[in-house]
């Protein structure tokens, strides 16, 4: 990889990377959302990872990291889900925008997203989203980049 | 059966089979009674000013679970392909 | 009055990514302080550019990218070593 590269790299990604968060922001006003903004992020990181080798790179995922975010944003996905089954009938209920009007309104005051609109939960599972998709992204591309070592490994056992 | 028969019946069968395919779609405008359509644009701006964020995270939240599911199953798959002999398990 | 939804949750995703900025010690690349600097100015240009999500009526820049990259750095200066 040429000299220009490597000096372009590392801040095209972290530049990259805050616009992927604007757009996982704002999710429920403008196009994008969770899924999309995850994918921004990704893109991010694996443009470092490309540049400098999987060694090298200034932005290190762990295993650990992978794993632990993964299983947050899935899991905090199902949570919300709980809650709204718990206090309504509903699951995945929209505990900020009482629909039918079913629970007290304390309950729906804590779980609105404060901001000029009356949006409810829907920011928040946005951001768990985009949490699991940027993680399985970076994920799927660092097996894919290591896997002379990891066959390697494989057939010594 | 000679090269040219064989495109002849291929091409006779191709024309039945888009005949069918256009004789459902003529007409298709009486046929369309939109429901929820009507019920969603009305209750949607009291959400969220994007539809299309209100209906995939909000009325069919559920199946966006589902596709969270299918990337987390992706994920485990493509590790699960080159991870053996990382962990000890026990057995022989 | 600002809204502290946005800041929050952009910050918090800013803090997580930017605890992973951890150059390896066996590498020759150096990336100063001087570059964080300059990425600064260039995140308050976007946020001007960009304006304000709509029906956002408290600041005349979009409040999530700064949250973003202040969280960032901060997370680097925190967690992440060099």
């Amino acid at each position: 990889m040429s000299t220009i590269l490597k000096l372009f790299a590392f801040p095209a990604s972290v530049v990259l990377i805050c616009y992927g968060i604007l757009t996982i922001l704002g999710g429920h006003i403008t196009p994008g959302g969770g899924f999309q903004g995850g994918a921004i992020i990704a893109s991010g990181i694996i443009f470092c990872l490309i540049v400098y080798g999987v060694d090298d790179s200034p932005i290190k995922i762990s295993k650990t990291f992978i794993a632990s975010l993964e299983s947050i944003g899935a899991l905090g996905y199902i949570f919300l889900g709980l809650a709204g089954l718990f206090t309504s009938g509903f699951f995945l209920y929209n505990l900020g925008v009482d629909l039918y009007h079913v629970i007290p309104p304390v309950i729906s005051t804590a779980f609105n997203y404060p901001d000029a609109l009356h949006a409810g939960i829907l920011p928040y599972l946005n951001f768990v989203v985009g949490l699991e998709v940027l993680v399985g992204l970076s994920a799927v591309v660092i097996t894919f980049l290591k896997s002379d070592q990891l066959i390697k490994d494989m057939e010594s056992k | 059966m000679s090269n040219g028969t064989r495109n002849l019946v291929a091409g006779l069968a191709l024309l039945i089979f888009a005949a069918t395919l256009f004789q459902t779609i003529y007409q298709f405008k009486p046929m369309i009674y939109p429901g929820i359509s009507y019920l969603y644009n009305w209750v949607g701006p009291l959400i969220a000013p994007n539809m299309v964020t209100n209906v995939v995270f909000d009325w069919r939240g559920y199946d966006t679970l589902g596709e969270a599911l299918i990337l987390v199953t992706a994920v485990i798959v493509t590790l699960l392909v080159f991870g053996r002999g990382k962990i000890d398990l026990g057995g022989e | 009055m600002v809204y502290i939804g946005p800041i929050i949750l952009g910050f918090l995703l800013g803090f997580i990514l930017g605890t992973r900025i951890q150059p390896s010690p066996s590498s020759k690349l150096n990336f100063p302080a001087s570059i964080y600097v300059v990425l600064l100015i260039v995140i308050l240009l976007i946020a001007y550019q960009q304006g304000p999500f709509p029906f956002y009526t408290d600041t005349p820049f979009a409040n999530g990218i700064i949250a973003a990259i202040v969280g960032i750095i901060l997370g680097k200066l925190t967690f992440g070593k060099g």
